[in-house]
């Protein structure tokens, strides 16, 4: 889960407390948009060592989102963590 | 005079569709659009006089017809990013205008006073605080275009009417565009590229298509098909985006034009979508510009894009290419002539007042060659700058900018599409700090700027900074 996170930090020059999972979605902050959402995709895929699809590309709209396609993909991600942010 | 109302919205069906609003779902024809504009031009007249006018540019009817008003009326008008209005105060500080033109939900700038509504009531117009002289503006002086995000001193391109008139036309010819085509408008308008898709389109005619959607939502692709849009215009990371969502244009059964300019395409891209693109029956257009020449200065036919990748084509009608010996270079510098070109720049308020410096010839700072057709080539830059996501960035401004503000000396390079920037410090250099400012100041995500820590700056022997030991 710190690894998407900082999947997120990277690219969005953010800090960590201020991804809320319910909030930091495409679009919500002038930092996530159609530039920074390639830029999103292409660490995540570079961190997680994964390719995502179209479907995945365009459906990775926030960040439970991003949770789910890659736990699609076989990543398992820190569920305790993903508990106590919600 | 009358010469947009003449020249672009008269001269069409009244009755047939100017600018189709999908996400509103209404539609303003062109007996309509010119109404409205003949109305907020009488507003702008009597509520202004002629002054300088910054607006906020978004992709709305009321945005088009606040700025074909201030057109008209010859009253400088500045587009600038409405999404970006935190970065106004430079701008505002250097160039002084008389009025701002916002959406409604914006709030005042400092100094102005709180506006009244103009257009359809989503946009209202803030005066400037009495008391100050009004600026000397030349005549001819019509539209102000940002070069890019820049940092350090703002720097504006002077357009005229005719310019921007003389560029709509010669682009709806080239592209043949006809009054049945629907344009989506896939492009900010406050940038020069965006700009032009609303003007060639409206001089031909045809419609353009507003949507706040973004390129790569599923929404975007059904406003789309659903108001069967025939053209698309990308810059090159649109275009990558696209091949990497394996974008397919037999899925638009209305696309049947797609063009690329704000930067070179990678040319295995290039390639790619001409390919995808002739078995789809959709022509795909290259092309090369500048701010500087209001849009649009050169473009490859489509018909032979095939044996022109890689080149940025021909002048565009009206226009002309040379080449002429470039200086500190071995190569050639490419040089425009059209009636697009710039009057000049502005750095400062007092600069409105100049007259036509360049007088239709433009050193484009680029260095070129051209084959035995007469198609040309960019070889280098001779100007310094970086080109990320279709936006240039002077390389010499980042470095004015990290040298004052952090008080020490600064290199900056683009590295393969990535800005790199050295800093020469005796201790505690922060980097992280100095990426993350100059991440903001240009909208670019962190992850493209670098900042490395150097013992010093290599120099030239003439004493300038040494970047070819730099990019090595």
């Amino acid at each position: 889960m710190d690894r998407l996170l900082d999947c997120f930090v990277q690219t969005f020059g953010i800090n960590k407390d201020q991804i809320i999972p319910l909030k930091l979605a495409y679009q919500s902050i002038p930092e996530w948009d159609s530039v920074g959402h390639m830029t999103l995709v292409a660490e995540i895929e570079t961190v997680f060592d994964v390719r995502l699809d179209s479907d995945d590309i365009i459906g990775m709209s926030d960040v439970f989102k991003a949770i789910e396609i890659l736990q699609k993909h076989g990543v398992a991600l820190n569920d305790v963590v993903l508990a106590k942010s919600r | 005079m009358d010469a947009v109302m003449n020249d672009i919205l008269a001269q069409h069906n009244p009755s047939s569709v100017a600018i189709l609003d999908a996400d509103q779902g209404t539609e303003t024809t062109y007996g309509q659009l010119l109404a409205s504009v003949t109305r907020t031009s009488d507003d702008l007249r009597r509520e202004l006089g002629r002054g300088l006018v910054f607006q906020l540019a978004t992709n709305t009817i009321a945005s088009i017809i606040l700025y074909l008003a201030c057109l008209e009326l010859r009253f400088p008008v500045c587009l600038l990013d409405a999404g970006s209005a935190k970065r106004l105060e430079p701008l505002l500080q250097a160039f002084d205008p008389e009025a701002v033109i916002l959406p409604t939900e914006l709030e005042a700038p400092r100094d102005f006073r709180p506006g009244a509504p103009l257009a359809d009531g989503t946009y209202k117009m803030c005066l400037r605080n009495p008391g100050r002289r009004a600026l000397p503006l030349h005549p001819d002086l019509s539209l102000l275009l940002t070069t890019s995000g820049s940092t350090g001193s703002p720097k504006l391109v002077r357009l005229t009417q005719n310019n921007v008139l003389a560029n709509a036309h010669s682009i709806a010819g080239y592209l043949g565009i006809q009054p049945g085509e629907r344009s989506i408008q896939s492009l900010p308008m406050h940038y020069s590229y965006g700009l032009s898709l609303v003007n060639s389109h409206l001089a031909a005619g045809a419609t353009v298509v507003l949507t706040r959607h973004s390129f790569m939502r599923p929404e975007f692709w059904g406003v789309f098909d659903r108001t069967r849009c025939t053209s698309l215009a990308g810059v090159p990371y649109i275009y990558e985006t696209l091949h990497r969502l394996q974008f397919d244009p037999k899925q638009h059964p209305s696309l049947r034009t797609m063009t690329q300019a704000g930067g070179g395409l990678r040319r295995d891209l290039i390639q790619s979508f001409h390919e995808r693109n002739s078995s789809a029956g959709c022509r795909f257009f290259v092309m090369y510009g500048q701010t500087e020449a209001t849009a649009r200065i050169s473009y490859v036919p489509f018909e032979q894009l095939g044996e022109k990748i890689g080149s940025i084509g021909i002048p565009v009608p009206e226009g002309h290419l040379s080449l002429a010996p470039a200086e500190d270079s071995d190569q050639q510098e490419l040089i425009y002539s059209g009636p697009n070109v710039m009057m000049g720049y502005a750095e400062t308020a007092a600069d409105l007042a100049a007259g036509d410096e360049l007088r239709g010839k433009l050193r484009t700072g680029d260095l070129a060659a051209t084959d035995s057709d007469g198609f040309f080539f960019l070889t280098g830059r001779l100007k310094r700058f970086a080109k990320l996501f279709g936006r240039r960035i002077s390389l010499e401004d980042v470095e004015k900018d990290i040298e004052m503000r952090y008080s020490i000396r600064a290199a900056a390079i683009d590295r393969e599409g990535q800005l790199l920037v050295y800093a020469a410090a005796g201790h505690e250099t922060d980097r992280v700090g100095i990426a993350r400012y100059l991440a903001q100041r240009l909208s670019v995500p962190p992850k493209y700027i670098t900042v490395d820590a150097i013992a010093e700056i290599p120099m030239t022997a003439s004493g300038k900074k040494d970047y070819k030991a730099l990019s090595s």
